[in-house]
């Protein structure tokens, strides 16, 4: 009860920023899958025999390549998923330090890891909801026959889903300089540095085994880190 | 022996290298009221986050209720009530979602009527939201937030800080009520004396981080004082009298704050100083504690006379 | 909160391992940025020669014109010399021969130096041995096939199947999978097709092998492209068409390093009179050396296992072309010996400085893979005794740079061959950071010793007082002994803790402990004198 009690507030708190990511999320991607389907159809149907090219000739690789539809709104996401994370970040761990709440919160009848517990499930449950939930159902849309003449590449969902996984990587390199009591200038800024090295990391991979070690081992770095540097922070 | 609710041994807490707070040892007793006192960063606050496990000593322990402080349990915690420095709340909720937050720490002990009645008392409204109240209002509900749960221990940090006099005498009245009415302990840090002098019973002291008085209200009342005495000629240079504070001379007044002299000892004084009379100062408790807590052989602003 | 909660060990490791991470490329960025600049701003660079440009004598003439002329065979083995006027290479930098000569003008010359033809290029008139091309040129490489599956803009690769009027359907590559997905414009999916042929199902894919390139191309009969998968094993040519994956060729016992192949393979859209006298082939050479050749018209395979001694020179290369009557090699190569290491400074200088020997060769290749030489033409490549050695300058600033960086690389490097770190990364940019690590390690210099040295003598002076216990002391003493400039930045940053003077010895001593370090002295207490009221409960 307490933790949910907890969990209910730390969502209630991030509401609006949560509906803000995934309403975002959902006009860009509709908006996208529709305009893109218009122009798919345009494309297969003034189709010319050859490309232009004479028989015998060879064909430029580039020419048979293309963006899935889905990828303008993957950029989006691209953005939207890590600043989510870290507005949330910035909501659970900075807001608290300005607003000097921490010592009320810290007051509850509840372990300080339960504390801590609510505001990263709050985080994961807003990201996986928000956007998760919505570019899963962005997808399954434009998947759905007759909108766009062929379906979707699965690769470019789990794009989307890496790129919510950096959303949470975010969230936790913002949390762990929340936490950080050292000075700006000196290891303070090491979280949201090393979350963004890992999200590039991530991002030049290719290979869908590397991306998910990176990862891994960024939110486990990041995650032990938060956690100790919560049990053990003064506030 | 009356049972101790909150003890501390050495509690020491360093910033840097200087320390805030330098072996505190303190024990406060079941159903006590204690005043803690203390001027601007004297290190009440530091104090009572080591007390509450906000902050890690540097050295030494305090334990609350039989728990050391730095393990402090949920089952702990359900029974010290705490209103914080400023009165901290979740600014985006109403007073009433307020309750269903606290509550939910609470689910076997929370006393709905009890809050309901004080926020009746402070006519004060559930639906208003935190952010809209103003500091004496937010003041009202921190209190109703920390007694609805009938805590054993109250801890509170300076709860009437930035409150007009109006509501200072509010609050406290309702505090004097509902403290007396459940026969809990508090502990509680100020530096307005007089609400201090209203509702406390003991008193303690620390000035730069070091506790200087531990006693009983009445104790420390009787202890400080200030006597003027009143001589024919030039009063004395200097003067060597155990337990004195602090010295004011002029021409022909000799004006001491003494601690822990009794009126036969300022008698001999005075008769051996040579002089003519000698009338003890009415001091309230304010006066005393900046007397006690000033520091001895100091230039004071706008004075003449070194002291 | 237990100090001795196993988490806060884990998060203690997590965070110097995070802290070590930053700090090291802080300070590699640090040092080829210095690197860089100071390369940019005082590399010296040979001043311009003042001496006034010298008109060739005839035999420089003659051998410029050698080197820079393109050795053409007749099918009957005879080598031609075909310069091309405007675009020589060696014109360009010293020759006397008119710049504003109309490009696209050839001269012919046999090996005896006699001019037989000066024209037009495209009025040449000899029928010159046409050779497979080089595929990678018009192709989608291995490594632009790693851009389109980059997750920051993945794209993908569709093959069209479509007839005169209309698009049909599209065959979607899955690299996942390793196979193509055929999708119907009119909706539904076509099917599988990979290795293992078309299929229907995804469970009967085989794929294809690693990828290395593809080229794809319009052929004659159809409005479907025609695509040429090569992997590291095999080559595959796709017809999607007709849904049909052929494999070429069968057992190939190395892995596919090179493959060629000559216009009429293609069908390009080359002169039909060249298409007529010559074989559609594809050649292909593996790791062993081998050549694979693949012919049409009619269909045959040929194998061809060159002389081991032909491998010891730096250049050797080795190009097929294909008449209806015969099989034709032509051999380049330079009689220089190969560098036992690759980048090496000194080697190159004296491959400039030094003359060589250049030969082509043609030979007639029979159907077992056995060779038979046709004609050999060799001349002499001059030195240039002008190439200067490479750059010096750039050493001084970099053993000035690299004294700061961590000792731990060359201890890493230190039981190793050369090369062994770079040999075994699988992946490029693995690769490419072990060849910058290899390239600012300190190369055991006395600087990064001494500047190392200098690194301890603080930390031990820093964190002396401020100790909790020697292990910990000499955990980071050890950790800035490794790691140099960025171990103490490191150890700095995550113990930077406040000192006092102790009252009982008067050192400095850290907070981190109760005691003393020195004395184990408590910390001082008050005093409390007369004039306090403290009477306890």
């Amino acid at each position: 009860m307490r933790f949910l009690a907890l969990l209910r507030k730390e969502l209630r708190e991030s509401l609006p920023w949560l509906l803000l990511a995934g309403l975002l999320l959902l006009g860009v991607g509709l908006l996208t899958v529709h305009s893109e389907a218009r122009f798919a159809r345009m494309r297969y149907q003034h189709w010319s025999a050859h490309q232009g090219l004479g028989p015998g000739e060879v064909v430029n690789t580039y020419d048979l390549v293309r963006s899935p539809h889905l990828a303008w709104v993957a950029m989006w996401l691209a953005f939207i998923a890590p600043g989510l994370g870290l507005v949330l970040g910035i909501c659970h761990f900075w807001v608290p330090l300005f607003a000097r709440t921490w010592s009320f919160l810290l007051h509850r009848s509840t372990s300080r890891m339960s504390i801590l517990g609510a505001k990263l499930a709050a985080a994961i449950l807003g990201l996986l909801v928000s956007l998760g939930l919505v570019w899963t159902g962005l997808y399954w849309y434009a998947c759905r026959p007759g909108l766009l003449p062929i379906p979707e590449p699965v690769q470019i969902l789990v794009v989307g889903w890496i790129y919510i996984v950096i959303g949470l990587v975010a969230y936790l390199g913002t949390a762990l300089s929340a936490l950080s009591t050292a000075r700006w200038y000196t290891t303070r800024i090491f979280g949201l540095v090393f979350a963004a090295l890992a999200a590039f990391l991530i991002l030049v991979q290719w290979h869908l085994g590397w991306v998910f070690a990176l990862a891994v081992l960024a939110i486990a770095i990041l995650f032990v880190q938060t956690v100790a540097a919560f049990l053990s922070r003064e506030f | 022996m009356a049972e101790i609710v909150l003890e501390t041994k050495g509690l020491t807490k360093y910033y840097g290298a200087k320390p805030a707070l330098d072996h505190l040892d303190l024990r406060v007793p079941r159903g006590c009221i204690c005043g803690f006192l203390g001027r601007n960063g004297a290190g009440k606050t530091t104090a009572i986050k080591l007390m509450l496990g906000l902050l890690t000593p540097t050295a030494g322990s305090a334990t609350l209720l039989g728990c050391d402080s730095t393990a402090l349990t949920p089952a702990i915690r359900q029974r010290i009530g705490y209103v914080t420095e400023g009165h901290r709340l979740l600014r985006w909720m109403t007073i009433g979602r307020l309750e269903e937050f606290q509550r939910a720490f609470f689910p076997r002990q929370w006393d709905s009527r009890l809050f309901a009645e004080m926020i009746e008392y402070f006519e004060l409204s559930k639906r208003q939201k935190i952010k809209h109240l103003s500091n004496g209002q937010r003041a009202q509900v921190s209190l109703a937030l920390a007694l609805a749960p009938n805590p054993e221990l109250l801890v509170m940090d300076d709860p009437t800080l930035g409150l007009d006099a109006a509501i200072r005498r509010q609050f406290l009245e309702g505090m004097i009520e509902l403290i007396t009415r459940q026969g809990r302990t508090v502990l509680f840090s100020s530096h307005i004396l007089a609400d201090v002098e209203r509702v406390a019973d003991r008193i303690v002291v620390i000035d730069r981080g070091v506790l200087r008085a531990d006693c009983p209200l009445e104790q420390f009342r009787t202890s400080v004082r200030k006597v003027v005495l009143h001589f024919d000629n030039s009063a004395p240079a200097d003067v060597e009298l155990a337990g004195l504070l602090h010295f004011r001379r002029s021409e022909r007044q000799l004006e001491l704050t003494l601690v822990g002299v009794g009126d036969a000892e300022v008698a001999d004084w005075a008769r051996q100083a040579g002089a003519e009379r000698f009338d003890f100062v009415e001091m309230n408790l304010e006066d005393q504690f900046i007397e006690f807590t000033a520091p001895p052989h100091r230039w004071r602003l706008f004075q003449w006379e070194k002291a | 909160m237990d100090a001795k909660h196993p988490i806060h060990y884990i998060a203690r490791a997590a965070g110097v391992f995070m802290a070590t991470l930053l700090v090291l490329l802080l300070v590699a960025f640090a040092q080829a940025i210095t690197f860089e600049l100071t390369y940019v701003f005082w590399t010296a660079t040979p001043a311009p020669s003042k001496e006034p440009k010298q008109e060739l004598n005839p035999e420089q003439a003659r051998t410029q014109r050698i080197t820079g002329a393109k050795k053409e065979f007749l099918p009957d083995g005879t080598l031609h010399l075909v310069t091309q006027i405007g675009e020589n290479r060696w014109q360009a930098l010293r020759g006397p021969y008119p710049f504003d000569a109309p490009a696209g003008q050839e001269q012919v010359y046999d090996v005896n130096d006699r001019l037989l033809w000066d024209g037009p290029a495209k009025e040449q008139p000899y029928d010159y041995l046409s050779w497979a091309q080089d595929t990678r040129r018009d192709s989608l490489t291995h490594e632009r096939m790693r851009n389109l599956q980059q997750l920051a803009e993945p794209r993908i690769l569709e093959i069209p199947v479509a007839t005169q009027e209309q698009l049909r359907e599209q065959w979607r590559y899955v690299p996942w999978d390793d196979c193509f997905v055929g999708y119907s414009l009119e909706g539904g999916r076509v099917g599988y097709l990979s290795a293992a042929g078309l299929t229907d199902s995804r469970a009967d894919v085989r794929p294809f092998g690693r990828f290395q390139s593809c080229q794809v191309w319009w052929p004659r009969d159809s409005h479907s492209p025609t695509v040429l998968w090569q992997t590291e094993r095999y080559i595959y040519e796709i017809n999607f068409a007709s849904r049909q994956a052929e494999r070429i060729p069968e057992n190939p016992q190395g892995t596919i390093e090179y493959v060629a192949m000559n216009p009429s393979y293609r069908f390009r859209q080359a002169d039909s009179e060249t298409m007529v006298r010559t074989r559609p082939l594809l050649h292909c050479r593996t790791s062993d050396e081998v050549h694979h050749l693949i012919l049409k018209d009619p269909d045959q395979t040929i194998t061809i296992a060159t002389p081991p001694e032909w491998q010891q020179w730096y250049v050797n290369h080795c190009e097929f072309a294909a008449t209806k009557e015969s099989v034709f090699l032509r051999r380049t190569w330079l009689e220089y010996p190969a560098p036992a290491a690759r980048g090496n400074p000194d080697w190159w200088t004296g491959f400039r400085r030094t003359p060589k020997n250049q030969s082509v060769e043609l030979y007639r290749v029979d159907e077992t893979g056995g060779l038979n030489l046709v004609n050999r033409y060799s001349w002499t490549l001059p030195g240039d005794p002008g190439a200067i050695r490479y750059v010096e300058s750039r050493s001084n600033v970099k053993r000035f740079v690299t004294a700061f960086s961590p000792p731990l690389a060359d201890l890493l490097w230190l039981p190793f061959p050369a090369g062994f770190w770079q040999n075994l990364a699988q992946y490029d940019f693995v690769r490419e950071l072990i060849q910058v690590v290899e390239e600012m390690r300190p190369h055991y210099s006395v600087w990064s010793w001494l500047v190392t040295a200098a690194m301890l003598a603080l930390t031990f002076w820093h964190g002396r007082p401020r100790r909790a216990s020697w292990d910990r002391l000499a955990f980071w003493l050890v950790f800035v002994a490794l790691l140099n400039l960025a171990g103490f930045l490191v150890y700095w940053a995550l113990n930077h803790t406040p000192t006092m003077a102790c009252p009982a010895c008067g050192k400095r001593r850290g907070l981190s402990r109760t005691d003393c370090v020195h004395c184990r002295a408590p910390l001082p207490t008050p005093e409390h004198g007369k004039l306090d009221l403290i009477f306890g409960v």
